[in-house]
């Protein structure tokens, strides 16, 4: 049997145990030293949505490489692609034109002409040097201005790293590829094999986290445009770089209110809520796509001002992990002001009960992602919300319900509503699953999709030939399936799978004889043909005497 | 219980299978025999690689045969790879009225172990429907010649016909019960002139 580790990349829920007990046994008063393990990892749903947006750039522009041998393939193209993009792209790109930095102020007629003039013949004055010097850059140039047009002696385009729109695009990709929001890495447990790759993996990306920062400090059109792609997102891991952060927004009395899409603090363990407070009234939320508060436990996030309350239509993810704050009224909140929500992870908020979750079950209708895994107060969450959230919520693609009181009832309703999403289910210590529903849906084959099961301390399931059953029908299918069960019933599964795998081969063996010395199997036998040859011979003669 | 499960569990097995030697044996109206059951007159050359599976289905148990047939002119031995790695059995034909693609099966089986040397070799004579129109010595010397092949690569020597269904369906049934090792009770046939059927050694 193939390991599912190595036959494929699923990955166990990126709540699973290990890493829930970090949020579930969460003690502030206790050093966190055993969470420094900082891995970062890009998170994929993140990555992919703007990584679309690149490459959707780049099917209609020629793409931009810093291989020069690249640009002088697309020179041509790009050129009109200067003309055009002022009015094509504008929208996506931020607006410089209210920045008291004019893109060419360095050049010393003051000339402030936008890219999109580019083949101005007022460009000649351009005096600054090309970033990038030697024979090739100088050709391309040549190159431009013969398909430009006037090849005048003293003709000097500009260099592409001062045009703004190229220099954004440059950044963005450099922002795609460098920055990521800090995440967990999935556990690899028992697995020891697999470790020194995500190791490796972890070494890159701290290496080139930095690449961002040191854009800032090129020239003063990078910084600006630098700055602009930082301010829209937020990431804190680090107490002190944050609260750095808050003081400066504080002290600058004029600073610029922040439009951020992405918000993460990522295990700010002492962060305090009057921080928080100071960063939220320096940020305007209405671009916010992506909020995550991980293991921030004392920071209350809140949408409602006094005077209003904020609609976040664009907010996608919700990621509250670890608060001791965090209560059903946020969620009676959330559930008016978001209701575009996908992503929905309040793991190990153990104030959160039915209430508030009722309430996201009947106004939040697009949720894919679910999380409400908890270790203490499980009993706060049952059927009563989850049967109603599930209902309205049909496409749902991860559920964790690890520790809540739900029964089987709420997993019927999963089998009934989200029978071809769902892809991970996470039950870890439900005590009130029973023996009965799981085996029985697995065996009917609901749940095409499912990779992973998490079954850790449900000791009612008993009976999994089902289960493995499903497992190998989910591989032959092309789906790697995780189960994941504690030690002991790991054990209890492998005999079962041994026991089976035995009697299966014997029943394949017996099919295959069965079908081997089967005598009538469409080959001709010998005798026959020698008749057959006889008689065509006997006709031919016969003709011939004819 | 037992029962119960035996009704809803299909398991399946899946063999690759390669098909090699000179060109114009009858290498692909072999394999599209096998897994169409039709033979056509016309030869179309090879260019390349071709391949078909065939699903044989026998109560819960489904075989899956992939065939894969490299094109017999020598300027596709690059492919050779494609066709022997992973191949749990490959055949080596050649034409019962042409001696010397009997000769090349020496050169053949030379470079398919360089690169698969578990594979189960099998030797296969085609168009026995046209050897028996050969000359006696002709066959005596064909036949014999084989079967010192067969005992050389250690390999079921077999002679088959495409177009008259001789000994087509018994080549997959040995080399399923040489890849599991099960007892197969199908008499060999060993006499000169007759569809020679050797697989017991
Ligand atoms: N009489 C007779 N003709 C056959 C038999 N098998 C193949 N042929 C003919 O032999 C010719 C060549 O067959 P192919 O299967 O195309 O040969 P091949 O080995 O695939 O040739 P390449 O693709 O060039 O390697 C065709 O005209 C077939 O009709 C057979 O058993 N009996
Ligand atoms: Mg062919």
């Amino acid at each position: 049997m193939i390991t599912p580790f190595t036959a494929n990349k699923t990955a166990p829920l990126p709540f699973a145990y290990k890493y829930d007990n970090q949020i579930y046994d969460f003690n502030p008063y206790v050093s966190p030293s055993g969470h420094r393990r900082k891995k970062q990892r890009r998170n994929s749903s993140m990555a992919s949505s703007d990584d679309s947006d690149v490459s959707s750039d780049s099917d209609s522009k020629p793409t931009i490489t810093l291989d020069k041998m690249k640009i002088d393939v697309n020179f041509a193209n790009e050129v009109s692609f200067f003309s055009e993009s002022s009015s094509s792209d504008l929208d996506s790109l931020p607006d410089y034109s209210d920045d008291d930095f004019s893109p060419f102020s360095d050049v010393e007629d003051g000339d402030t002409t936008t890219g999109s003039d580019f083949s101005s013949p007022d460009r000649c004055d351009l005096k600054s040097p090309p970033l990038i010097k030697g024979s090739n850059i100088n050709s391309i140039i040549g190159q431009v201005s013969e398909l430009v047009s006037e090849p005048e002696p003293e003709y000097q385009p500009p260099s592409i790293f001062e045009v703004p729109e190229i220099v954004y695009r440059i950044l963005k990709i450099v922002d795609v590829q460098t920055t990521h929001v800090p995440q967990e890495v999935p556990p690899v447990s028992r697995n020891s094999c697999t470790l020194p790759k995500s190791l490796s993996s972890q070494q890159l990306t701290s290496s080139m986290s930095g690449t961002l920062y040191n854009c800032l400090m090129v020239n003063r059109l990078f910084y600006q445009i630098t700055k602009e792609i930082l301010n829209e997102k937020i990431i804190f891991s680090n107490e002190g770089h944050f609260n750095k952060f808050v003081d400066v927004l504080e002290k600058s009395l004029n600073a610029r209110i922040l439009k951020p899409k992405v918000l993460v603090l990522h295990k700010l363990f002492t962060a305090k809520q009057k921080t928080w407070e100071i960063l939220k009234s320096r940020i305007d939320y209405s671009n916010i796509e992506h909020l995550e508060l991980y293991m921030c436990p004392k920071l209350y996030p809140q949408f409602t001002t006094k005077e209003s309350t904020l609609q976040l239509e664009k907010l996608r993810k919700l990621v509250v992990t670890g608060s001791r704050v965090l209560d059903d009224k946020f969620l009676i909140n959330l559930s008016e002001t978001c209701c575009n929500l996908q992503t929905l992870d309040i793991r190990a908020c153990e104030l959160v009960s039915d209430y508030g979750i009722y309430f996201i079950g009947q106004r939040c209708t697009q949720l894919k992602e679910i999380n409400f895994g908890r270790k203490n107060r499980g009993s706060l969450i049952t059927d009563l919300s989850c049967s109603v959230l599930i209902r309205n919520n049909k496409q749902l693609k991860t559920v964790g319900f690890a520790g809540c009181h739900i029964s089987d009832k709420s997993i019927w309703d999963l089998a009934v509503n989200c029978n071809t999403t769902l892809e991970r289910l996470s039950l870890n210590n439900c005590p009130l699953i029973t023996n009965q529903l799981i085996p029985l849906i697995l065996h009917s084959d609901y749940f095409e999709r499912m990779s992973v099961l998490e079954l850790r301390y449900v000791s009612s399931v008993t009976n999994w030939k089902p289960v493995i059953e499903f497992k190998r029908r989910q591989e032959f299918r092309g789906i790697s399936m995780l189960i994941e069960v504690c030690d002991d019933l790991n054990r209890q599964m492998k005999k079962q799978e041994l026991e089976m795998d035995k009697c299966l081969s014997k029943r394949i063996f017996r099919d295959i004889v069965i079908w081997m010395n089967e005598l009538d199997d469409g080959d001709l036998p010998y005798q026959t043909f020698v008749e057959q040859q006889l008689q065509q011979q006997q006709q031919q003669q016969s003709v011939q005497l004819k | 219980m037992e029962d119960h499960s035996e009704d809803d569990l299909v398991n399946h097995i899946a063999l690759k299978i390669g098909l090699i030697g000179d060109s114009q044996i009858g290498k692909t109206s072999l394999m599209v025999k096998y897994v169409e059951g039709s033979f056509d007159e016309d030869y179309i050359q090879t260019l390349g690689v071709n391949f078909m599976d065939k699903k044989v289905t026998i109560r819960n148990t489904t075989i899956t045969f992939s065939i894969w047939d490299l094109g017999g002119q020598r300027e596709f031995i690059s492919m050779l790879p494609l066709v022997s790695n992973d191949a749990i059995a490959i055949l080596f034909m050649f034409d019962l009225t042409r001696k010397s693609t009997l000769n090349s099966i020496k050169e053949w089986y030379r470079q398919v172990r360089g690169f698969n040397k578990t594979a189960i070799p099998f030797l296969v004579g085609t168009k026995y429907d046209k050897f028996i129109d050969s000359s006696y010595q002709d066959q005596l010397e064909i036949t014999q010649q084989a079967k010192k092949f067969g005992e050389a690569m250690n390999a079921p020597v077999i002679f088959c016909s495409t177009s008259h269904s001789i000994n087509v369906q018994k080549i997959f049934k040995i080399i399923i019960s040489r890849a599991f090792d099960l007892k197969l009770h199908l008499d060999e046939i060993v006499n000169i002139g007759e569809p020679i059927l050797l697989y017991k050694h």
